[in-house]
């Protein structure tokens, strides 16, 4: 029995859950003199089981259309869902605040009740009055527009201590209607660290109650500043140039000119009217004094953590140390903390990473990330380190400190870095020393450069010239001794028959060995010429030789070996021949001579 | 005509003066040598800078400045010097032994872009020799070409015109080479765009001023090669291609 009561309870509150009966107003607060819409709507699954709507009572208003019902169904994955929505356009009848009571409803077998809703009337403006009414009230003029267009300044804080963060939102306050506005100024926030704050980007009106006065508003830009120095800073205004539509005067009472007056006839008329937010004056204080080192900048309210990413590794592996700051505050103007490494370690500059949200407070994380390198390998440790930041809430300076970080650097192989395999010859020369210096004779010239010395210049060029002059001069010698030869081989005719001639002269003068031995002479001498033999390569074998080349007549050869042999004969051997004729020797002879040189070899 | 006692200590004296008065270099090669021998590797450097600062081009001098500075432990300063005994004469063994050692410390390990493989080649080839080496080789090979050529139009030492000409287009040939050899190791003996990182850790950067971004970072020892100049910056080129400014300052010229 009871296990199906708690079945059913909870059956019943599921439903419960998951329908919706609400009231809402489509203006709130609303003028008196305008309609608006109230609706009634119930969401759910059971929407076609909705039945016996019973609206409240709505006395203080003006019931003029309604109730006007709406449904809406969607079926998703067989499941039905829906809403069906009563609405009803009312009037207020006075000023002040209504409370309507709510509404009933019966689904199925259970009824439910809607929430209550509250209106506010407020005393309307000229502008609002719908277009069909007819009325004698003054239309606008400019001298009211500054009170229905203006710019609002808002700040949060006026009295900051420095770097405490302070946001300023600027609002457009309308109530009339205006063209597209230009901006003619942007604030200017001298003294102050600004950080833009999220802003809608398109512009949506909200209705805002302000002074008693009904306006539609804009929020235009929204701001989070951080003073930098201390004393009285002011925020300039925020200046815009506001094309307003403006409705005549009237001119006159008559019904036609009402006629040709109505604003839905006339043509509105357009002012630039220039908007200059109000001047904002902020107190500045800094912040009480203090000798901390380890206070960098930090202002609000911050954590710190950190971390490394190895904490053993070898000689000369890289280790990236992280120090986190994160919170709310200053976040972009700290700095750093100080602290020592590790002897042997090597430090780069950091690498800063930063996420900032930027919401209504600035907040957000900085990551400082250091590159180490340790460069001996044994047992170390990163001492712990503060930072200071002065606390807001607390009104005090808190320090933050970080644990120490133990780190085991083991022996690395040596002198690789970077992850890098040593080859086998470089395993082998690890731990060798170098060789000795050198002491021996030390040549201090500046040049050691052969190249650069005279001598060897000289000695290409003396070999080039000696080559040439020898070339010329054994040329010119060559062309002499032709020139010998070709001289000898002329005269050599003339020459031996002369001398010939003169032996014949004196043939009683000489014996027959001298005799023999000048032809002998001659005819050598004469042949050498003629033939053009070199006098190392002289005999008779060479004379025949040569002749026979020459195509010479073989009798005149052996004619010629003959006289030759006789004289030799003669001249080295001293044989005696009795009976010969030398002068027929001689003619012998004259005639060889004749016919060599005939025949012109 | 006789020495009096007296002229004879002026003319002493003169001799001492000369001795102390004018640097002797070899002298102070010899005082910084045997300082390094006691192990005052600091002193020693202060008389070996002073040697280099006279001007004094010698393969002696860089390597034993290059051993120096690797005893102070200053292992882009040794190798720079080193480099610099190298061009003298890069077939020295002791020198290659003491290169190999001092490269070891090197922290960075660049991948080399690989090279034309005849490009290569032909490097081996030129850095076979020393330069003083490759200029005497081309010096006996003209005159070898000489000889022959003289052979043939001039003297007739070997019978054999055929042997001759032959001999002498050989030998021309490898004279061509030779000097071809001889011209590009001057030209590299004169090219000043390679560099040691003399400093112990160096930011590269993208721009040639110091606010800029870094490109990457480098330590002592590291070879590379200059592309461009802009005031006090250079531009430099890593093995494995990278580029980058670097102040004059960090680096020493080979």
């Amino acid at each position: 029995m009871i296990k199906r009561i708690i079945f059913l309870f909870i059956f019943f509150i599921s439903f419960a859950y998951s329908q919706n009966f609400t009231i809402s107003a489509d203006k709130n607060p609303v003028s008196i003199d305008e309609t608006f819409q109230l609706t009634f709507t119930y969401s759910g699954t059971d929407i076609n089981s909705v039945s016996n709507f019973q609206p409240p009572k709505m006395n203080d208003f003006l019931i003029l259309a309604g109730p006007f019902q709406s449904t809406s169904m969607q079926i998703i994955n067989g499941a039905m869902s829906g809403s069906k929505s009563f609405i009803y356009t009312l009037k207020a009848k006075a000023l002040g605040k209504f409370k309507i009571e709510p509404a009933t409803l019966s689904v199925g077998n259970t009824k439910i009740t809607s929430n209550t809703i509250t209106i506010e009337v407020v005393k309307g403006s000229p502008n609002q009055k719908q277009s069909t009414q007819n009325n004698n009230q003054p239309q606008t003029n400019i001298k009211d527009i500054s009170d229905n267009v203006f710019i609002r300044t808002i700040v949060d804080k006026t009295n900051v201590l420095k770097g405490e963060q302070i946001t300023v939102i600027y609002k457009l306050y309308l109530n009339v209607r205006i063209a597209q506005p230009q901006i003619s100024k942007l604030p200017s926030f001298p003294g102050f660290w600004a950080e833009e704050l999220e802003t809608p980007t398109t512009i949506n009106l909200t209705r805002e109650n302000y002074n008693g006065k009904l306006y539609n508003v804009a929020v235009l830009k929204k701001v989070a500043l951080f003073p930098t120095e201390s004393g009285e800073l002011s925020i300039t205004p925020f200046e815009m140039n506001i094309p307003v539509y403006i409705q005549k005067q009237r001119r006159g009472n008559s019904i036609f000119d009402e006629f040709f007056d109505d604003p839905f006839f006339s043509q509105p008329e357009v002012v630039n009217y220039p908007v200059k937010s109000n001047l904002v004056k902020v107190k500045v204080a800094n912040l009480p004094a203090t000798d901390i080192t380890s206070f960098k900048g930090g202002i609000g309210n911050f954590k710190m953590s950190v971390e490394v990413d190895k904490k053993r590794i070898k000689q000369n592996d890289p280790i990236n140390l992280r120090i986190n700051i994160s919170g709310t505050g200053n976040i972009k103007l700290i700095d750093p903390p100080d602290f020592i490494i590790p002897d042997g370690f090597e430090k780069y500059d950091p690498k800063i990473n930063e996420s900032i949200n930027r919401s209504n407070v600035v907040s957000g994380k900085r990551t400082y990330e250091y590159l180490l390198i340790p460069r001996k390998f044994g047992k170390y440790e990163i001492p712990s380190f503060d930072w200071t930041y002065f606390d807001l809430s607390k009104r005090s300076y808190v320090t933050l400190t970080s644990d120490p970080i133990s780190i085991d650097i083991e022996k690395g192989d040596g002198i690789i870095a970077y992850g890098s395999q040593l080859n086998k010859n470089e395993i082998e020369l690890l731990n060798k020393d170098i060789r000795f210096i050198r002491i021996s004779s030390f040549n201090p010239e500046s040049n050691v450069l052969i190249i650069k010395s005279l001598w060897y210049w000289i000695i290409y060029i003396v070999s080039i010239l000696g080559f040439v002059i020898l070339y010329v001069f054994f040329k010119k010698e060559e062309s002499l001794k032709n020139d010998i030869i070709q001289w000898r081989y002329t005269k050599s005719y003339k020459n031996s028959i002369n001398k010939l001639n003169k032996l014949v002269k004196n043939i009683n003068k000489h014996n027959k060995n001298y005799i023999y031995s000048g032809i002998y002479d001659i005819l050598y001498e004469f042949l050498q010429a003629r033939l053009k033999l070199p006098a190392s390569n002289l005999n008779l074998q060479t004379i025949i030789e040569k002749l026979k080349a020459n195509n010479f007549d073989q009798t005149k050869i052996d004619e010629l070996t003959n006289i030759i042999q006789k004289c030799e004969l003669i001249k080295f051997a001293s044989v005696n021949f009795e009976q010969d004729d030398i002068n027929e020797f001689i003619s012998k002879v004259k005639s060889i001579i004749n016919e060599i040189y005939e025949s012109e070899l | 005509m006789m020495l009096f006692k007296f002229e004879k200590i002026l003319i002493f004296s003169l001799l001492i003066f000369n001795c102390i008065a004018f640097s002797n270099p070899t002298k102070d090669f010899e005082k910084a040598n045997q300082l390094y021998k006691q192990g005052n590797y600091s002193e020693a450097i202060i008389k070996y800078e002073a040697l280099l600062n006279s001007g004094i081009e010698s393969f002696d001098l860089y390597y034993n400045v290059g051993n120096t500075y690797y005893k102070l432990g200053e292992i882009g300063k040794s190798i720079l010097y080193y480099e610099k005994a190298y061009k003298l004469d890069p077939t020295d063994e002791d020198l290659n032994f003491n290169l190999s050692i001092a490269r070891n410390k090197i922290i960075d390990k660049i991948d080399s872009v690989p090279e034309f493989f005849l490009y290569t080649f032909f490097n081996n080839i030129r850095d076979n020799l020393s330069l003083n080496s490759w200029a005497i080789l081309t010096l006996i090979l003209f005159l070898l070409s000489i000889v022959f050529l003289l052979n043939i139009l001039v003297f007739r030492i070997l019978k054999s015109l055929k042997i001759s000409f032959l001999l002498l287009v050989i030998t021309s040939i490898i004279f061509t080479i030779s000097a071809f050899f001889t011209g590009a190791k001057v030209f590299e003996y004169y090219s000043k765009d390679k560099a040691i990182v003399i400093e112990k850790i160096v930011n590269v950067k993208n721009s040639p001023t110091a606010k800029s971004s870094d490109a990457f970072i480098i330590h002592e020892g590291l070879k590379i090669r200059i592309i461009e100049k802009l005031e006090d910056w250079y531009k430099i080129k890593l093995e494995d291609g990278k580029t980058g400014w670097i102040k004059e300052n960090s680096i020493g010229i080979i």
